[in-house]
């Protein structure tokens, strides 16, 4: 379960997949219904809270609902942009039993990630961020989402990684929703981009599996192949916006038509076995051709809904990133404006 | 002698509502069959292989070190678990 505490954050990055009217703090969920939500979540099964946002320390009571989640047997992940996070701060979550904490990084330079996350010395503090994560002995996760702007970092990425003895490095390239559709020209990365990448953290994985553990989102865009969004919709994560929505997918709310259910309304278990929304692409019977007759429809579920909203306008299509979908040829046009872009850093709409 | 404990940040809780053992950690939850649960239990970083082999060959049929050493290594190689020096 993803618990998007606030979608308030510090940084401005022009590759952010959030939604652009975001929740404002007054309609954030109160301490004691977040509480609430995740006695739900445990009775419904759930067994993973990733306190989330927006930036989660900018909630003052997340200690409290860390020690609450942990209480009723959850693993507790922290992803954080790491502004505001002290050894104070760090010393209470670790008292309230918090498991993991991953942080974000926008570039291996301090002024390039500076520049993309719109804000002085956000580099510098995430790094400290990273050093007082490792003096207490969590398990480190260190997230870059890639783009046009650092791909070609991607040695000084994992070399960052080493240094701050990260325990995993996700480079993830950017996935086009909010900001991140707003900015795609001048975000997508070349083929001879993406390319170098791949080489580089292939031979990291084999020379340094013992080290550190890379994990490589690829880019559904580039393959032609689509991602096996979410493993399935409302097949195995939820996401609770700050307002108390509950999404299949962090994205989903764009999706038109969608009757999103809130935790102010309805039981976690009810929204999550009987909604509209979480059966409304839950399974294989809503598919369309060529999705319907496709061999790999159980393993990619026709791509990711929203991605075929936004750039086929029909959240029902097959994902376009899929080279077998009839808009596929969209997709074919940004690779080659990609080809072609200048390189200027995305700022937020 | 080996002996395996469980990484840093990786926990193990009984779900009352699988009613299994499961391995939770930062990238996911892994789900266990009794046997496993049991095995993982006993990985605390002081019982060696054989040890929990003989555990476990009394509460079920002989189980083969092979097999045991093939579990514990596979978990090995997804950062679940890692060689103790007691």
């Amino acid at each position: 379960m993803l618990a998007e505490l606030t979608h308030r954050c510090p940084l401005r990055c022009g590759y952010c997949s959030n939604p652009i009217g975001r929740h404002s703090r007054s309609s954030e969920l109160t301490t004691q219904q977040w509480c609430q939500v995740f006695e739900e979540a445990r009775e419904l099964g759930v067994l993973q809270v990733y306190f989330s946002g927006g930036e989660p320390l900018l909630r003052r009571d997340l200690a409290g609902l860390v020690a609450h989640a942990r209480r009723l047997g959850l693993y507790t992940s922290l992803i954080t942009g790491g502004q505001g996070m002290s050894a104070d701060r760090l010393a209470d979550l670790v008292a309230s039993g918090l498991d993991h904490v991953q942080i974000s990084l926008q570039d291996a330079d301090a002024a390039v990630a500076d520049a993309i996350a719109g804000r002085a010395a956000v580099h510098r503090r995430k790094l400290t961020a990273a050093r007082l994560v490792k003096e207490v002995g969590l398990p480190l996760t260190l997230n870059v989402v890639l783009h046009r702007a650092n791909i070609g970092h991607t040695r000084d990425l994992i070399d960052l990684a080493l240094r701050l003895r990260a325990d995993r490095l996700e480079l993830a390239n950017a996935q086009y929703y909010g900001s991140a559709l707003l900015n795609l020209p001048a975000l997508l990365p070349n083929r001879a981009q993406l390319d170098a990448a791949e080489t580089l953290v292939q031979e990291a994985r084999n020379t340094l599996a013992h080290r550190l553990e890379i994990v490589y989102v690829r880019s559904d865009l580039h393959d032609g192949v689509p991602k096996p969004c979410m493993h399935g919709w409302g097949s195995r994560q939820l996401t609770v916006t700050p307002s108390g929505d509950v999404l299949p997918c962090p994205a989903a709310a764009r999706i038109p038509g969608l009757d999103v259910p809130n935790v102010r309304q309805a039981a976690l278990a009810d929204i999550w076995f009987h909604s509209a929304a979480f059966n409304r692409f839950r399974g294989t019977a809503w598919m369309p051709e060529p999705c319907r007759s496709c061999p790999l429809k159980e393993d990619d579920h026709g791509g990711c809904r929203c991605q075929a909203f936004q750039l086929a306008g029909d959240p029902a299509a097959t994902d376009p990133a899929c080279r077998l979908s009839p808009h596929h040829a969209l997709v074919r046009t940004l690779l080659q404006d990609a080809e072609s872009a200048p390189d200027t850093l995305p700022y937020r709409a | 002698m080996t002996c395996w404990r469980l990484r840093p940040g990786v926990r193990l809780i009984h779900d009352s509502v699988r009613d299994a053992g499961v391995l939770l950690h930062p990238d996911g939850v892994l789900i266990l069959n009794e046997t496993g649960a049991r095995v993982l239990a006993l990985c605390d970083g002081n019982t060696d292989l054989v040890t929990i082999a003989d555990a476990l060959s009394r509460a079920y049929d002989a189980v083969p070190l092979h097999d045991l050493r093939d579990f514990l290594d596979a978990l090995a190689r997804r950062r679940l678990i890692e060689r103790a020096h007691p």
